[in-house]
């Protein structure tokens, strides 16, 4: 876990998003998954300066689930081409 | 020069008392009517007092929470007059801004704008602060950090244009009085902040983590619980857990106030009879000693929010209201008000999305359990603010005449009612925020039935209840002449002139000036 994450909030995953073109749904799409093991804490990582392009997934994040904590950076790179969303469980412990 | 490293502040519409009056506020959730707009200020937002340092005698109770946590943190962090920012801005860390409303884009001023058209008070003065303060960073302070939370953070979200131009860095959503701390310590260190935290159910702090204020609130306002039971879909206060504050904690926040001069309040949560309740059969006990505390530190107060289910049962099973009744109106006080959701009158819609409601009555009660408890209300002297909402997911034209029959079955009730539209979120990208809810010719008269309603009894509540005194004589004058004009447009006007004036004159002009 990068030691500059501000936030006192635990993660369950750490979503790595490369990509803020992507349809929003797909990002949705795989949340619902990572709810179904049970996360409800997300890290979500969106390219350097990019955090305003990629307020339409976070939107999308934000009015699908009521129930989740969220804390998102910019951390990622912006790399078109690689995968879009990429997903990392973190220990108990990590993302704090 | 004195510094402070935090500044904990919000523009004018927040940081005021309303006169002493918590309805008043509801008057920035609109745009001035019938009186210019400086008038409209004085009567609903005026300046409060501050010390020399600019720090003011009474300021928003979830402000207070975060100075609160962040001075009990050791950090330099006071609640600021918005008029003393720039005495600050040079020498400090980041401004920490809160608000019920920054945009005008919930219920009531979004409905306000609709109908008149004009932007809501709150968005003009909340716009032209935040401006302010973006120039200072400009200007003088390139480093400082600009926070954003309270009720109303998710706005930013929606309104990424003023993210950008207002050079916003963090949005703190959620019950936040944990996680400030954490995010000064990374500001005061220099380490990269996020952009955005939403604290959800399961991070929300514990009860020893939640502070006592350090200075007075708004009016006295104290909380005294967090969460709800009912489980409404539309809310998301049901997915928190339930935590009553000790009569300690409330005991300590009473005495912070009244040592500040404050003589009156306001007892905060989403349903002020469910204090100390199991599930949701009111705990009479710790209801009256609750209250008999209150009384002991509060010339007069009210109750933030309360929900009918809860008073009519009580009064059923243990004679609660009566009882309350008894300790609360005396010779200081004639009078109890409150907020409560009404939300519909139509039985179908009531058991499809707020089963839990009516609980432990059935939901096919729902109107009954509404007409019931206004009734007693009125019988106790206790007067309920009730919300209905307009464009629930599923309502048909039929359960819309099913709330406007409820509306008029309330007349004889002491009350107010207020209409909110419901706006899904999820809906809402880039279109503008009056597309989602199509307004029907059954919403126009709904609306009709609502001003006249409210605008009869306000008249009733200014003049016998609400504003005695010689001081408020001027802007209850001005209050008065105000709702008899809208009483008699109510009177007059026809739903489809309702309909015609939202969709082809007010509602486009709002459309084009929303971010
Ligand atoms: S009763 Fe009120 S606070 Fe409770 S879940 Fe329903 S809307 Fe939310």
């Amino acid at each position: 876990m990068p030691q500059d994450v501000a936030s006192v909030l635990h993660h369950d995953y750490e979503v790595t998003i490369t990509d803020c073109n992507i349809n929003p749904r797909d990002v949705v799409d795989v949340f619902h998954n990572l709810l179904k093991e049970k996360g409800t804490r997300f890290l979500v990582k969106v390219p350097k300066g990019r955090f305003v392009d990629c307020l339409n997934i976070i939107k999308r994040i934000h009015s699908t689930f009521i129930f989740i904590s969220l804390t998102v950076i910019e951390d990622s790179v912006d790399a078109v081409g690689v995968e879009p969303i990429i997903v990392k469980p973190l220990k108990e412990g990590e993302g704090g | 020069m004195r510094k402070v490293d935090f500044i904990i502040t919000t523009d004018r519409s927040m940081m005021t008392n309303h006169r002493g009056k918590e309805f008043l506020g509801f008057m920035t959730t609109s745009p001035p009517i019938g009186m210019p707009e400086n008038l409209w200020r004085w009567i609903a937002a005026p300046k409060v007092p501050v010390d020399e340092w600019g720090r003011p005698r009474q300021a928003p109770y979830g402000l207070r929470k975060i100075e609160a946590a962040l001075q009990d943190a050791g950090f330099s962090a006071e609640v600021i007059d918005p008029d003393y920012v720039k005495k600050y801005i040079t020498a400090a860390k980041a401004v920490l801004i809160g608000h019920h409303d920054y945009f005008a884009l919930n219920s009531p001023s979004i409905e306000y704008w609709m109908l008149t058209g004009k932007e809501p008070l709150n968005r003009k003065s909340f716009l032209s602060f935040i401006e302010t303060v973006a120039y200072y960073k400009r200007k003088y302070n390139p480093k400082l950090k600009i926070v954003v939370g309270g009720p109303a953070a998710w706005q930013w979200l929606y309104s990424p244009t003023y993210l950008e131009k207002f050079m916003v860095d963090t949005i703190v959503e959620g019950e936040a009085d944990r996680v400030i701390v954490d995010l000064a310590r990374a500001i005061a260190e220099g380490r990269k902040t996020p952009r955005y935290i939403l604290v959800g159910p399961r991070d929300v702090p514990g009860l020893d983590e939640i502070p006592v204020i350090k200075g007075a609130s708004v009016n006295g306002l104290i909380e005294i619980m967090r969460g709800c039971p009912r489980g409404c879909s539309f809310c998301s206060v049901t997915y928190k857990a339930i935590r009553y504050y000790p009569l300690s904690k409330i005991e300590a926040e009473l005495k912070v106030n009244t040592s500040n001069g404050v003589k009156g309040g306001v007892l905060h949560s989403d349903d002020v009879p469910l204090y100390g309740a199991r599930g949701v059969t009111p705990n009479v006990d710790a209801l009256e000693r609750l209250h008999r505390l209150v009384k002991r530190y509060y010339r007069d107060f009210t109750w933030s929010h309360a929900a009918l289910a809860t008073i009519l049962y009580g009064e059923e099973r243990f004679k609660l209201l009566s009882r309350l009744a008894d300790l609360i109106l005396d010779e200081n006080q004639e009078y109890m008000g409150f907020q409560t959701g009404i939300e519909t009158g139509s039985k179908r819609l009531a058991r499809r999305i707020m089963p839990g409601k009516s609980a432990p009555y059935p939901p096919e009660d729902w109107p009954e359990v509404v007409v019931e408890a206004f009734k007693l209300l009125h019988e106790k002297l206790f007067i309920p603010a009730g919300t209905i909402i307009l464009g629930l997911p599923g309502e048909t034209p039929d359960d819309v005449v099913k709330t406007i029959e409820l509306v008029e079955e309330l007349r004889p009730y002491r009350s107010l009612i207020v209409p909110m539209f419901f706006v899904p979120l999820g809906s809402l990208r880039g279109e503008g925020w009056f597309k989602p809810i199509k307004m029907t010719i059954e919403h126009a008269e709904l609306l009709r039935e609502v001003m006249r309603h409210t605008a009869y009894w306000s008249k009733d509540i200014i003049s016998r209840v609400y504003m005695k005194g010689i001081k408020y004589t001027p802007a209850k004058i001005l209050l008065i002449r105000f709702i008899s004009r809208v009483e008699k447009i109510a009177e007059a006007i026809k739903p489809e002139d309702i309909l015609y004036h939202v969709e082809n004159v007010t509602g486009r002009q709002a459309i084009t000036m929303t971010a």
